[in-house]
């Protein structure tokens, strides 16, 4: 017990030294999740604007299939992504493999399915008629699709942070595309696994308080944008 | 028992444990780490027995009494593999020193293993004689296992310092070729060592012992000569 105590006095010290390590590793995680999730929450906003203010056919399943993509578990696309991009498979060439290129389009492709159905379910709940109110007030199409998710922006708000915390704790798929290899892809879930696997604990304690701080703040930012979606009374 | 990542990726430990299985009354678990891990556990008694190939480390465990009973068993080498195509000019050299200058000058992607292993030490030992501190974006660290290090390097087209037994093991997997052989400072010597009964006497002393003694007999060396991958023996027995 008192070696866990131990690592935990040495894990806080290793914080408040700015151990250039430990905030590489930081900072590779929040650059790749930054990344993921600027790019991933454009394509999901307007894929769930499409599925909620259009109808076409095979429209139902297209919802259902994103729905069950959400279960997909992190290593299965892990994997995926893998063997598209190794050298052997049909991507090989873009030598993406064990980039930070690659386990952002593993984070793309985890949130994606999360992002569309949760920005889908706050596009249904919203007011309908501000859609139609905007087109006949003469906006474009483009205004009156911003008008809609203004409307609506704590729903997606909420869509955004709970995505942004599925990726930035995942370890499963940025361990098999990154490599976990140091300063480039090793980010924090990657850098705890590694570290305990040494058994060089004080490093991964650290680490998972930053992870813990982080995911604390992400709940309360969550909580409020939630909250603030109450009807109007 | 704890191995090194390169005994057991090249499939040797697993050989060697099933011949003396079937003709002992013992059970063997083994873990793989890195060299230098696997003597710290060795002297924190978490284990009775370690096969490693960091020569410097297991004089000192012997010299502090932190383990017994060293046994210096098979040996193979060192080499260096990287892009068939060797833009750094590293192979031309003459001796371990000049290929490791050539690959500093280059700054070609390297890989090292970085995880203080047998192989990540004598990596360390080499780019010190060559007069070298590596550093850079060229220069990067796995921090993991010898396979997992080949990988990477394949994929990025890289330099990496490998043993013999696992680059047999995997050669035909990967793209990387062999790079540079040959010479005393690449010569990889594996040894035996026991944790030692007056500091951890709770370690199963007598299944060590049986090992070690069975690791050094005929019928053992015999099956080290006979593992072999496409012909090519991966390691020998010390007489």
């Amino acid at each position: 017990m008192s070696e866990l105590g131990q690592a935990s006095a040495e894990a806080v010290e290793l914080l408040l030294s700015g151990d250039a390590v430990l905030w590489s590793i930081i900072s590779v995680s929040f650059s790749v999740s930054l990344r993921a999730i600027a790019i991933a929450t454009p394509i999901a906003l307007f894929a769930a604007f499409t599925l909620a203010y259009t109808s076409f056919p095979g429209r139902r399943m297209l919802v259902t299939a994103t729905n069950t993509l959400m279960a997909v578990p992190a290593v299965v696309i892990g994997l995926s992504v893998y063997l598209l991009l190794s050298r052997g498979g049909p991507f090989g060439d873009l030598r993406l493999l064990f980039t930070q290129s690659a386990m952002i389009i593993g984070q793309i492709l985890l949130c994606l399915p999360l992002l569309i159905a949760m920005a889908h379910a706050a596009f249904q709940s919203g007011d309908q008629r501000a859609w139609e109110t905007a087109l006949t007030l003469g906006a474009t199409r483009w205004r009156a699709m911003r008008t809609v998710m203004y409307e609506i922006r704590f729903g997606l708000l909420a869509a955004v942070i709970a995505a942004f915390g599925r990726i930035i704790a995942e370890v499963g798929c940025s361990m098999m595309v990154g490599g976990n290899i140091l300063y480039h892809t090793r980010n924090i879930p990657t850098a705890i696994a590694l570290e305990t696997s040494k058994g060089a604990f004080s490093q991964g304690i650290a680490l998972g308080m930053v992870l813990l701080g982080f995911a604390l703040l992400l709940n309360v930012a969550l909580g409020y944008a939630q909250g603030s979606g109450e009807i109007d009374r | 028992m704890v191995t090194t990542t390169t005994t057991e990726n090249s499939g040797l430990i697993h050989y060697l444990i099933d011949a003396f299985e079937s003709h002992h009354d013992f059970e063997v678990s083994v873990i793989a780490t890195g060299s230098g891990r696997a003597l710290r556990h060795l002297a924190n008694g978490d284990v009775d027995i370690a096969l490693t190939h960091a020569p410097s480390l297991e004089s000192e465990l012997l010299a502090s009494g932190q383990a017994i009973n060293h046994q210096a068993v098979m040996y193979n080498d060192f080499i260096v593999v990287g892009p068939a195509r060797d833009p750094a000019r590293a192979g031309i050299n003459n001796g371990i020193v000049g290929v490791f200058r050539a690959l500093a000058a280059s700054e070609h992607l390297f890989i090292s293993r970085a995880d203080e292993s047998g192989t990540h030490l004598r990596e360390s030992a080499l780019w010190a004689m060559a007069g070298q501190k590596p550093q850079g974006r060229w220069y990067r660290q796995s921090g993991q296992g010898m396979g997992k290090t080949l990988q990477i390097a394949d994929e990025l087209d890289a330099y990496v310092l490998v043993d013999r037994g696992t680059w047999l093991a995997y050669s035909k997997k990967l793209r990387l070729r062999l790079i540079y052989q040959g010479g005393d400072h690449l010569f990889n010597r594996y040894s035996v060592l026991s944790a030692n009964p007056a500091l951890h006497p709770d370690t199963n002393q007598l299944g060590a012992r049986s090992f070690t003694t069975w690791l050094t007999s005929s019928p053992a060396k015999q099956l080290m000569r006979n593992f072999a991958i496409d012909g090519h023996q991966l390691f020998t027995p010390l007489l």
